[in-house]
C-alpha cells in the first residue's frame, strides 16, 4: 500500500486537491450500473437523500457456493469524492475473488479513504456513504436469503 | 488547454491596458502617499487623481470616496462603521435576505451588538419585497442595504424605487447602501440618479487588480472606522495605501463605464444564445432567477441529477471554469443561501451551476462549453441515482 | 435506511465537562424510543441544511430519558448547547451499528475525546445485562477537564472488576495524578495495558484524524482489520 503522508489530506479551508486515486476513480469511474431495469442483484442498498446532495444506490450479487460477493455495481448522485468512494468501494468489494459478507458488512470508512489516498475532512462522509451502501446491501441480501 | 473562463462573478482577469498603468507605481514610483518628499507626493497624486475618476464615474464628489481593500471590507465598513457612528437615532437595520455574506455576517454580529435586523424575503426571482420594505421601515431605521445585482442569480434590484420608497416612509433620514460590486461596468451607476447614500465597488470584478475597491458615502453622513491606525482616508480607513492597486482600479472602472453600453448588448446577445443552446440541447434544465430583471452576463440554471462540483470538474477538466451552489462544493457544506431563498428546493440547490460571461469571451466559446456541457451532462447521468 | 423522524422536547441539561453538555430529551408524542447502545440520532434544529448532524445517545434505553452529550464547536453544536429546557427538535433515527455483536471476545475501547458517548452507553448496557467480558478503555483527551463522564466511569469501574479505564491525558504533566498515562496513545502504551493482543475486538470512537491514527497505530501491531470497528465523529 501507498505511503500517503505526504498531500493526504487538505487542510480545511484549501482548495481540494486530488489524489492519483480519487482523479481515476472520477474521471473513469468503475461498475456502475448502466442498466438497472435489466440487472437483477441478490441485494440492494440506497442511502443518502436528494436534499442532502448525495444519494447512492448499490446492488451486490453473491455466490451463493462461497459467500463472496461476485459483482458490486452502483449509482450514485454527489460530489466527486462520493462518485470516488463509491467506485472505489465497488473495487474492493469485488477484488481478489471478492469480499466474505462479513468483511464487506465491516468495511470501514477510513479503509476507503486509505485507498484513495486520502479525502479533505469535510469530504469525509462520502466514505460513510460507501461503507453504509455496501453494509445495507448485504443486510438486504442475508434478510432474503432467510 | 486552452482555458474558457467563465466565472466572471467570481474574479476577472486584469484588463492589459489596466496592468500598463500600474507598473510604474509597481516599480520606479514606490513611495508612501503620507510622505512629504518626493516619492511621496508622486504617489499621493497617483492617489488623489484616482480618487477623482471613480468619482466622476459614479456622480459623486472626490471627497466622498474612501479606499479600501476590497468589496468584502466596503461592505463591512458601511454596516459597522454606519451602524455605530449612528446609533443614537436608531439600532433598526434592513438588508435584503440574499445579500452577500459581507454583509449578512456583519449583520449577524450587529444582531449580538444589540441591534435589530431585518432580512427582507424575495420572491422567486429573487426581487426584495417591496411591500415587507415599506411594512417595516420606521422611525429608528437608520441603515438600509440593498445589493444593485446579486452574485449569484444575476438579479437586478429596483434601487431608485427603493430609494424612494425609504425617502417616503417615516424613516426619512435612513441611510441607503448598496452594494454594487457586481453592476459595476453593465448597470447605470450614477449614484445621484439611484438615490443611493453609500456604494460599494469592488475592482476584482472590473477587470482590475484584487485587493482593492472603495465605498462611496454622501458627505452628509457620519461613519466610524473599523480599521485604525495611521489615519489614512480621513481617518476612515488607516493604512498605507496601494497606490498601484488603487490607480489600477481607477483605470478599469474608467474602462468599463466607456464599454458599459456595448459590452451589456453584446453579453446579453451572449447569454441569451448560449441559455438558448443549453434549454435547446439538454433536458430538465430550471433556471434560477428572473429572466427580465437579470446581468447581462448570468446565467445560473439547475441541471435536475447533475451534482454542481461534478459537473465544475468536468468541465473544468475539459478547460471551462465555472461555478456552483451545490453544498457539497463548499467549505462548510451548505447550499447557496440565495438558491434556497428564492426557493429553489435542496434537490436542485445542489445541482446548481452558474456561468457568467465576460470581456474576453466569444461566440466560439459558447460553442464549444455547450457542446461539453451535453457530454458531461450525458455523462453524470448515466451514472445519476436520481433521474 | 429508514427516516424514522419523531419530535423530541428538552426537560433537562447539565454541563458535565468544559465545553460539554448533556442534554436530557423525551419524545412529545409520548410513545417510546427504542434503540441500541451505540446508536445516533440525526438532528437538525434549524432546517436551513438538508443534511443532518448525527449525535450519539449516550444514556441507554432503561433510563428516564434520551440523552445526547455534545461538545460545544460549530454552529449546530453551539445551537444545542444553547438549547433551553421545553426547547423541540426532531431526532431522526436511531441509526448506527457501532455495537459489539459477539459477546465472547473481550473488548478494547479506544476513545478521543466527546467520542466516548458510545462507549459510555455500550457500557452501562453491558453491566445492566450483566455481560462479564473483560473491557479495558483507552480515554484520550487534552486535559482533565476535558474529560466527560470521569467520575461515571470511575464509579462502574470500581463495581465491575472487569472494566478497567486507561485515561490518558496529552496536555498536561504527571504532575496531574488523574491519569494513567501523558502522552497519545502508542504501541507501549496499548500493550502495557492489553496482553495478547490477537484475539480481541478492538473498537475506536472519536474526530478524523483520531480514528484514523488510531486505526492505523493498530495495524501496525498487527491486529487484524476485520478485528477494529470505527465510528469517526465528523
Amino acid at each position: 500500500m501507498k505511503n500517503n503522508t505526504k498531500n493526504k489530506k487538505c487542510n480545511d479551508g484549501e482548495n481540494w486537491i486530488y489524489s492519483d486515486e480519487v482523479r481515476e476513480h472520477f474521471f473513469f469511474p468503475k461498475n456502475i450500473l448502466f442498466d438497472e431495469k435489466k440487472y437483477e442483484a441478490d441485494g440492494f442498498g440506497s442511502v443518502g437523500s436528494p436534499e442532502c446532495g448525495d444519494v447512492m444506490n448499490v446492488w451486490i450479487k453473491v455466490d451463493k457456493k462461497s459467500g463472496r460477493i461476485k459483482e458490486c455495481k452502483w449509482r450514485t448522485f454527489g460530489c466527486a469524492s462520493a462518485i470516488a468512494s463509491a467506485s472505489m468501494m465497488s473495487v474492493m468489494a469485488t477484488e481478489n475473488g471478492g469480499m466474505n459478507l462479513k468483511t464487506a458488512q465491516t468495511l470501514k470508512p477510513e479503509q476507503i479513504v486509505e485507498r484513495l489516498g486520502g479525502l479533505p475532512d469535510r469530504k469525509f462522509h462520502c466514505s460513510v456513504l460507501g461503507h453504509e451502501a455496501l453494509r445495507e446491501a448485504v443486510i438486504d441480501y442475508l434478510n432474503h436469503a432467510k | 488547454m486552452k482555458r474558457i473562463y467563465l466565472d466572471n462573478a467570481s474574479t476577472t482577469k486584469i484588463d492589459p491596458k489596466v496592468l500598463g498603468v500600474m507598473l510604474p507605481y509597481l516599480k520606479e514610483k514606490y513611495g508612501n502617499p503620507s510622505s512629504l518628499h518626493l516619492e511621496g507626493r508622486v504617489a499621493r497624486s497617483a492617489i488623489e487623481e484616482s480618487r477623482e475618476k471613480i468619482a466622476d464615474v459614479i456622480g459623486a464628489e472626490k471627497s466622498e470616496i474612501i479606499f479600501t481593500s476590497g468589496g468584502t471590507e466596503s461592505d463591512n465598513l458601511a454596516i459597522f462603521g454606519i451602524a455605530r457612528a449612528n446609533k443614537n437615532k436608531g439600532k433598526h437595520i434592513i438588508v435584503s435576505a440574499i445579500e452577500h455574506k459581507a454583509v449578512l455576517d456583519s449583520c449577524k454580529k450587529l444582531e449580538k451588538e444589540g441591534f435589530e435586523i431585518t432580512y427582507l424575503p424575495v420572491d422567486k426571482y429573487g426581487i426584495v419585497s417591496l411591500d415587507e420594505l415599506k411594512k417595516k421601515l420606521k422611525s429608528n431605521t437608520i441603515l438600509v442595504s440593498i445589493m444593485y445585482a446579486n452574485n449569484e442569480i444575476g438579479t437586478i434590484q429596483p434601487i431608485k424605487k427603493i430609494s424612494e420608497i425609504i425617502k417616503e416612509s417615516e424613516a426619512s433620514n435612513t441611510i441607503f447602501h448598496c452594494d454594487a460590486c457586481q453592476a459595476v461596468g453593465t448597470l447605470h451607476l450614477n449614484v445621484k440618479d439611484l438615490g443611493v447614500d453609500a456604494l460599494t465597488v469592488s475592482s476584482s470584478k472590473i477587470y482590475g487588480p484584487k485587493g482593492v475597491g472603495c465605498l462611496y458615502l454622501n458627505k452628509k453622513y457620519l461613519i466610524e472606522p473599523i480599521i485604525y491606525g495611521g489615519g489614512q482616508e480621513k481617518g476612515i480607513r488607516s493604512g498605507t495605501e496601494n497606490v498601484a492597486s488603487v490607480f489600477g482600479f481607477s483605470e478599469a472602472i474608467k474602462l468599463a463605464e466607456k464599454k458599459r453600453i456595448s459590452e451589456s448588448k453584446r453579453l446579453t446577445s451572449l447569454r441569451n444564445y448560449f441559455l438558448s443552446k443549453i434549454l435547446k440541447e439538454i433536458k430538465d434544465v430550471s433556471i434560477n432567477g428572473s429572466l427580465k430583471e437579470r446581468l447581462p452576463n448570468n446565467i445560473n440554471i439547475s441541471i435536475r441529477g447533475v451534482e454542481g462540483e461534478t459537473l465544475l470538474l468536468l468541465l473544468d477538466n475539459k478547460g471551462i471554469s465555472c461555478s456552483t451552489g451545490s453544498a457539497c462544493s463548499s467549505m462548510d457544506l451548505s447550499p447557496s443561501h440565495v438558491l434556497l431563498q428564492i426557493g429553489v428546493p435542496l434537490e436542485l440547490a445542489h445541482c446548481g451551476i452558474r456561468f457568467t460571461l465576460g470581456r474576453f469571451i466569444k461566440k466560439a466559446d459558447i460553442d464549444y462549453t455547450v457542446k461539453v456541457l451535453s457530454e458531461s451532462v450525458k455523462k453524470i447521468r448515466n451514472m445519476s441515482s436520481i433521474k | 435506511m429508514q427516516n424514522n423522524i419523531r419530535e423530541f422536547i428538552l426537560v433537562d441539561k447539565k454541563v458535565v465537562a468544559e465545553n460539554v453538555t448533556s442534554l436530557y430529551f423525551k419524545p412529545t408524542d409520548g410513545l417510546k424510543f427504542d434503540y441500541v447502545p451505540g446508536q445516533y440520532v440525526k438532528i437538525k434544529p434549524n432546517l436551513a441544511n438538508g443534511r443532518g448532524k448525527a449525535y450519539t445517545i449516550s444514556s441507554i434505553s432503561s433510563e428516564e430519558f434520551v440523552c445526547i452529550t455534545v461538545k460545544r464547536k460549530g454552529e449546530v453544536s453551539s445551537a444545542l448547547s444553547d438549547f433551553k429546557i421545553g426547547d423541540k427538535l426532531m431526532f431522526d433515527g436511531p441509526h448506527g451499528h457501532f455495537y459489539p455483536e459477539e459477546d465472547s471476545k473481550e473488548i478494547v475501547m479506544i476513545s478521543g475525546g466527546i467520542g466516548i458517548t458510545p462507549f459510555y452507553s455500550i457500557i452501562k448496557s453491558r453491566f445492566e445485562s450483566q455481560k462479564r467480558t473483560k473491557i479495558t478503555l483507552f480515554y484520550s483527551n487534552k486535559t482533565f477537564k476535558q474529560m466527560t463522564f470521569f467520575e461515571e466511569l470511575n464509579k462502574l469501574s470500581e463495581i465491575n472488576p472487569s472494566f478497567k479505564i486507561v485515561y490518558c491525558l496529552t496536555g498536561e504533566n504527571a504532575k496531574n495524578s488523574m491519569a494513567q498515562e501523558y502522552s497519545r496513545i502508542d504501541e507501549n502504551i496499548i500493550k502495557k495495558y492489553v496482553s495478547s493482543l490477537e484475539d480481541k475486538h478492538y473498537y475506536v470512537c472519536g474526530p478524523i484524524g483520531f480514528v484514523e491514527d488510531m486505526r492505523k497505530l493498530l495495524l501496525k501491531i498487527e491486529i487484524l482489520e476485520v478485528n477494529i470497528f470505527t465510528e469517526t465523529f465528523y
